[in-house]
């Protein structure tokens, strides 16, 4: 005391004191009260920025310095830093991990990467930060990183923060010898050190020892004093240093009276605690929200949690504090005072509004616990405690789950059993994550110790084999078991011994290990599942693997199959696929081979992926199609065994079918399925001829025909008597047969239509009785079929009546929707309001439904029912909110004329649009079109909150074009301009397609077509435009944008098919978004059967959106060419047709032989328009390319168009490129194309272009193995003066050959002229190559 | 172009206790399901909290989008309709086509 005294002394010089303050003081309160940023922690902010008063040049990290990667991590984690005043282990080990692969580390950042590791590192115990402290400290040294005073006061810092108790003189002979010089900050952080453990006379030799250096003292020195004197049991003193310092000129600042708040927590003098506190907002320098809880996690972590209220009694002034808990609630669990930290987490301010059931309030809580690996028994009660609060609605599988996320898997586990007790759901994917969290550890015992308890745990075995090949027999693999150990143990864990094998040579098959694969299936007994063989095979599919092992894995599954089809075949015809790709390129070699194999092997295929591969292939040798063909499985079980659920069920149309059945007129497979899809499609006339057929040969019709009798005659004939004759023999020949629901739904719902509800009651039961199992799945038919029988019914009652029966014997859930609709359609019918009201009621209230609401609402408004109708709205407000219901009053009322009451409900405070239900409305009025109520929602909406107005108008003017009122669809422009409203492109568009189809004038200026990506980057002006609509779409955004990664990667491994599934159903914009991450060089193959793909499936929209993307020139071309592709397929033609004509770019790349062909079938009246397109280009740009694709389209066509359009356009024969047709003309060995261009070329006197066409024409005749005509093609050439070197070199030698090969004599090739091109790369070449 | 007329659903917002299994028992109360997913991160062995559900039928789908709140294991589901959502997108195309979904 004695010696601070005297320091003080020393230290304060007059005159001396504002130049030292500016200096020593820039963490202190002096100025930090007065910064606008006020940290949460004085403590942080002085370690922080304290750099200045070190000495050290403070230097904002730039991000171009030589090692950008760790120096970025950090500028962001400091960024985070500066902002919420802490930082988490997982932000911290990528940096230090790229400082270890990296070696260096700038000055600064090593600093402040040191500096991290005090208290700001807030979910890691002091001895955790300590250890990894010294580990970063150690990798200094070893990288040869220069250390300087900055980097041991940051150290000792660190120590300090820690309460690690260390040597200073040994520390400061460390420093001695590394040639570093201690200087004040050094000292202080000695002072601190021995403060904290309480030894004031250590400290005052320290303090002796600046004197004598004449180092300045401040306000942290007197802070250090504080703490020493309160630990060393001497409050009096630390008392009386406030005093001191005020005599030697500094004011006491906030950390001050923090200092002192602390230690007298630490000793539970709650009194002096709230003195200083006090004291501290007297003195007008209030104890930051930060510091007050620092008090706080002194309390408690001394034992003194009685007093933590009274603290908290401080934090409730409105200053924010939440971020600050956090980081006090993360410290104080990771010393085990859980309590206090869960009382801090309670007392922290929470949103306003939180509705229960979504509450997810302190994860970040529960996750502290998972880290900290607590009780599990005091978790669980947290857990329950915020459940009861309202607060959490997490049951503990969330802390399983964080547990995970913190790495701790053996944790996790032990929720599993805790789960398992309290009657949760425990699944086998649960166990994931420690399967994979455990071979990342190498950690052989926890990976058998997951599976024990899964197999122990888990409610079922969904997913069990899945999780050994995918998870476990990876992670044991890794950790170096053996495959005998592997296959042996996993045995003792609920697996089979052919299980287990499966799943081993699934892992062999995953990590392209094929041909170890195959050995393993030799020598073992496995459970073949085809349907993940196929997923594993996937990748293989986009690799040159040799057709050998792939066919003689399967032959070798086969073998070990009792069932070969379905999947089987279908897997089958994929490697097939794959092989004949190969082949074809390797000009079909091993063809014969290959299919010998097949064929040895008794290796069939399906009929529908016979005709895909003929399509595909369609360029190949007929031998290789009739092979093909001979393929094809006669069991047709896998093509029809998609049964009623979809359009690929039958896939062969009835005409195919018949078509089938006069080829092979004895095939009774065949007429089997003609008679099938006969029955299927209604055609009576058909089925019976074919039946009658079979009949007379004596075939016994096997159930399914039965089955589908019977659903023919109730379906299309309505004959009760045949349908229920035909399952009555179903029944009695066929008991065990099963799959006939449809025929007796269908039976029923005729039954009830002609009042035979009993009947049809009986017969429901009957089958339900009979085959349980099936009724019970409810997987089968649509639940069209159930609200079908109720809707037959003649009243409520009979309706009702069915509807139980339904219920009852388990048809449907009771909470169906299409069936409770159709009772409700009858109820509402039969007019009695009480029941109406009261089944409703039960609906809403048991079922969570609201069948026929619409119906029901506009019941009892037009019976001016007002009771009831307010009761029916206060049960749907209960179920789906006060907003969503005024949307539904709003159109109803409107339906039943009452626009007045309609526009009441407009004045409700508060009202938002929901567009979705809007737009179903206007959707409903146009469909219906009641063109007047659509008006009526468009006026009364008219100034509502949040609404899409444009939309609105949009709908009306769709519902005026629906009507052909053109005019007043025009006048709704007008209307856009009376509500300061500018119509949208899409309105634009739409409207002048419409005016233009019409025949009408369009006066108005109609904007290009922009894709959607691009409107909504425009701004969030736009994107907020409705709120229902911009919270999904952020959903979707970020759905797109994680989906984006994902979709890269599978693109770049080549996983086309992959690609195109998850595409399926993923958000707009997620392909354009993962082809703007694709690296270079550009996966080409893949994008482009992607690109196929979508256009085949008329995806125009994505393509657009891709479209959007930067692309190489190739791919741009090749996008175009499929833009057009699906804009045909998809029939928009013509939105596209105007992209084009708008943009008048040479765009012939757009028009592609195949889909003008489509576009021709399909719409030839759009040829025109395609042709006035190219003709346009040509007078305004000179841009021939468009027509020239045309022209060479009606000549690869021989339409007499091609002759016109020559006679139309001068010069066209001139400028028309030929590459593309003579390649067709080549593939499709249209000789008399080829002769047509020749002529054409002659005529016109280019020797290039002759010669090329002449190249294509040797070409097709060596295809073709023609060696006359062969012969006769090189005479003239010969004749015309065309030189050997002109024409393509490959045809040359393929003819020359091939001539040399029949013995005919090689051509005397003219000799080269000079005006002749040797290169061969005429653009014709040019463009057949593109 | 049975591939543009697809069913499917983009089911985002799963809870992590949620597989296929799930999420198929979820989605086939209103209707029948042609496929149902979840799509999993084979590293971390972590739900990626999204999936797929296809619907054999239009009515399925429908009855499924017209569902004002979708709650699975206490987790509020949202929906990205591929099909009205590209749809909306592209409303200049063929407005006529435009799914809407009915309410409640």
């Amino acid at each position: 005391m004695a010696a601070l005294m005297r320091c003080a002394r020393f230290c304060v010089t007059t005159g001396q004191i504002p130049k030292l303050l500016r200096v020593v003081s820039t963490g202190s309160s002096q100025t930090s009260v007065n910064l606008p940023f006020q940290h949460p922690s004085a403590a942080i902010q002085r370690s922080w920025l304290s750099t200045l008063a070190e000495g050290v040049e403070a230097e904002e990290p730039a991000p171009s310095t030589s090692t950008p990667k760790v120096e970025a991590l950090m500028i962001t984690v400091e960024r985070y830093m500066r902002q919420f005043g802490r930082v988490s282990r997982k932000q911290l080990d990528p940096i230090v991990s790229t400082f270890d692969k990296e070696g260096t580390i700038s000055l600064s950042s090593s600093l402040s990467l040191l500096r991290l590791h005090g208290t700001a590192l807030f979910d890691e115990p002091p001895a955790s930060r300590l250890k990894l402290a010294q580990a970063l400290w150690e990798k200094y040294k070893k990288y040869d990183i220069p250390l300087e005073v900055g980097h041991y006061n940051a150290l000792l810092g660190v120590y300090n923060q820690n309460k690690m108790d260390y040597s200073p003189t040994e520390f400061l002979a460390d420093m001695e010898a590394n040639g570093v010089t201690p200087n004040r900050v050094t000292y202080q952080r000695l002072i601190a050190r021995f403060c904290n453990m309480g030894d004031i006379q250590g400290a005052t030799q320290v303090l002796e020892h600046m004197k004598k250096a004449a180092l300045p003292i401040n306000d942290q020195v007197f802070n250090s004093f504080i703490t020493g004197h309160l630990r060393s049991n001497d409050p009096e003193s630390a008392q009386s240093i406030v005093e001191v310092m005020r005599q030697t000129g500094l004011e006491p600042t906030n950390t001050t009276y923090m200092t002192l708040a602390i230690g007298f927590a630490e000793r539970g003098e709650i009194e002096e605690v709230k003195k200083y506190i006090n004291q501290a907002e007297i003195e007008n320098v209030p104890l930051r929200p930060g510091q007050l809880l620092e008090v706080y996690a002194a309390l408690a972590m001394n034992g003194h949690n009685q007093y933590l209220k009274e603290i908290m009694t401080y934090l409730q002034n409105g200053t924010p504090y939440n971020q600050d808990a956090i980081r006090i609630c993360n410290q104080l669990i990771a010393v085990g005072c859980d309590d206090a930290a869960y009382q801090l987490f309670l007392e922290m301010p929470k949103p306003t509004r939180i509705e229960a059931e979504q509450a997810t309030l302190g994860r970040f809580f529960l996750r502290a616990l998972a880290r900290h690996q607590r009780p599990v028994e005091k978790v669980v009660e947290f857990v329950k405690d915020m459940q009861a609060r309202e607060v959490n609605k997490d049951n503990i599988s969330a802390v399983a789950q964080l547990a995970y996320l913190e790495n701790q898997p053996a944790y996790a586990l032990s929720f599993m059993e805790k789960m398992k007790a309290e009657g949760l759901p425990v699944r086998a994917h649960f166990f994931w994550p420690a399967l994979c969290q455990f071979k990342e550890a190498k950690n052989k015992e926890g990976i058998y110790d997951t599976l024990e308890k899964m197999n122990r745990l888990a409610d079922s075995r969904d997913d069990f084999n899945q999780t050994l090949h995918t998870y476990a027999i990876p992670g044991l693999a890794a950790t170096g078991e053996s495959e005998a150990d592997i296959l042996s143990k996993v045995q003792n864990y609920g697996f089979q011994e052919k299980e287990a094998n499966f799943a081993y040579f699934l892992y062999l098959l995953d990590t392209n290990k094929l041909e170890k694969a195959i050995d393993f299936l030799k020598d073992h007994e496995v459970n073949v599942a085809m349907a993940a063989v196929r997923a594993c095979l996937m990748s293989y599919m986009r690799r040159d693997v040799d057709w050998k092992p792939m066919f003689q894995l399967l032959a070798q599954l086969k073998s070990k199959s009792t069932v070969w089809r379905g999947t089987a075949l279908e897997t089958t015809a994929m490697v097939l696929k794959r092989a004949l790709m190969l082949q074809r390129k390797d000009g079909w070699a091993d063809a014969n081979e290959i299919f010998a194999f097949l064929e040895a092997n008794d290796m069939r295929i399906l009929r529908r992926n016979q005709q895909e591969l003929a399509e595909y292939f369609s360029g190949a040798p007929d031998d290789v199609l009739q092979k093909l063909n001979g393929l094809v499985s006669s069991d047709t079980a896998g093509d029809t065994d998609r049964g009623l659920a979809g359009p690929m069920s039958f896939d062969l149309s009835l005409e195919e079918l018949k078509a089938l059945v006069r080829q092979n007129p004895n095939n009774k497979g065949a007429q089997k399925r003609l008679l099938l899809k006969a029955c299927g499609v209604g055609d009576v006339e058909e089925a019976e001829k074919v039946k009658s057929t079979l009949e007379a040969e004596g075939f016994v019709f096997p159930p399914q025909v039965l089955g589908q009798l019977a659903y023919m005659y109730a379906m299309f004939v309505k004959d009760v008597e045949k349908a229920q004759h035909f399952i009555q023999e179903l029944e009695t020949t066929f008991p065990e047969h099963k799959n006939y629901q449809a025929a007796v739904l269908k039976l029923a719902a005729l039954q009830v239509s002609q009042g035979q509800t009993d009947a049809a009651v009986d017969a429901l039961k009957r089958y339900a009785d009979r085959h349980k199992d099936i009724v019970e799945k409810q997987s089968i038919p649509k639940p069209q079929y159930f609200s079908d029988i109720v809707s037959a019914a003649a009243d409520a009652d009979a309706a009702k009546k069915l509807m139980d029966t339904l219920f009852e014997c388990g048809y449907v859930p009771r909470d169906s929707i299409p069936v409770l609709d159709s009772y409700m359609d009858k109820l509402v019918d039969s007019g009695d309001s009480d029941r109406i009201l009261a089944e409703f009621e039960e609906f809403v209230k048991t079922q969570r439904r609201s069948p026929k609401v619409d119906k029901v609402l506009q019941f009892f408004i037009n019976k001016e029912d007002p009771d009831r109708l307010q009761k029916v709205v206060d049960v749907l407000t209960e179920l789906y909110g006060l907003m969503n219901v005024f949307h539904h009053l709003i159109a109803d009322f409107i339906e039943c004329g009452h626009i007045k009451k309609a526009r009441k409900i407009m004045e409700t405070p508060g009202l938002r649009a929901n567009m979705q239900r809007l737009n179903y409305y206007c959707q409903s009025f146009i469909e219906r079109n009641m063109i007047k109520e659509l008006e009526a929602l468009a006026e009364v909406t008219k100034e509502m909150f949040g609404i899409d107005r444009d939309n609105m108008l949009f709908h009306l003017i769709r519902g005026y074009v629906n009507q052909k009122d053109f005019e007043r669809a025009k006048d709704v422009l007008v209307q856009y301009e009376e509500e300061m409203l500018a119509p949208s492109a899409r309105t634009l568009r739409f409207l002048a397609r419409n005016l233009e189809t019409a025949g009408l004038p369009v006066s108005f200026e109609v904007p290009d077509y922009q894709p959607p990506v691009q409107m909504e980057e425009k701004g969030p002006a736009t994107k907020r435009k409705e709120t229902p609509k911009s919270t999904v779409s952020q959903a979707a955004a970020t759905a797109a944008f994680s989906q984006a990664g994902q979709l890269k990667d599978s693109i770049e491994k080549g996983e086309v098919e992959k690609v195109l599934a998850d595409l399926q159903g993923s958000e707009k914009g997620a392909l354009a978004a993962a082809v703007t991450q694709l690296k270079r060089p550009w996966p080409i193959e893949a994008l482009e059967s992607i690109f196929e793909s979508l256009a085949k499936q008329g995806d125009l929209d994505t393509l657009k959106e891709l479209s959007m993307n930067r692309l190489p020139v190739f791919l741009r071309n090749s996008l175009k060419a499929n833009i057009f592709a699906a804009a045909v397929n998809s029939g928009r033609t013509e939105e596209v047709l105007d992209d084009i004509e708008t943009v008048k770019t040479n765009t012939g790349k757009y028009f592609t032989f195949s889909s003008l062909d489509t576009l021709h079938s399909k719409t030839p009246e759009l040829m025109d328009r395609v042709e006035s397109i190219g003709k346009n280009l040509i007078s305004e740009k000179n841009y021939t390319e468009p027509l020239s694709v045309l022209w060479c389209y009606y000549k690869y066509r021989n339409s007499p168009r091609a002759e016109e359009l020559m006679n139309e356009i001068p010069g066209l024969d001139k400028s028309v490129l030929v590459g593309a047709l003579c390649d067709v003309a080549v593939e499709e060995k249209k000789a008399d194309v080829l002769e047509s261009l020749l002529k054409m070329k002659k005529d016109l006197d280019e020797k290039q272009g002759t010669a090329f066409v002449y190249s294509s024409l040797l070409q097709l005749h060596v295809n073709q193995g023609d060696a006359d005509a062969l012969e006769k093609t090189c005479e003239s050439i010969v004749k015309d003066g065309i030189a050997r070197a002109s024409i393509r070199k490959s045809s040359v030698k393929a003819a020359e050959n091939l001539l040399t090969e029949k013995n005919k004599p090689l051509p005397a090739w003219a000799e080269e002229s000079s005006d002749s091109d040797s290169s061969s790369s005429s653009d014709e070449e040019k463009e057949s190559k593109r | 172009m049975s591939g543009a007329r697809s069913f499917k659903l983009f089911v985002g917002n799963l809870p992590w206790t949620v597989a296929r299994r799930e999420v198929s028992e979820y989605f086939s109360k209103f209707g029948t399901l042609r496929s149902a997913s979840v799509v999993f991160n084979q590293e971390t062995g972590m739900s990626k909290g999204y999936g797929f559900v296809e619907f054999a039928q239009k009515d399925g789908y429908s009855s499924a989008v017209a569902q004002d709140h979708h709650v699975l294991e206490g987790s509020k589901l949202t929906l990205g309709s591929f099909y009205s959502g590209r749809q909306s997108s592209s409303a200049a195309g063929n407005p006529a086509n435009q799914e809407i979904s009915q309410p409640l």
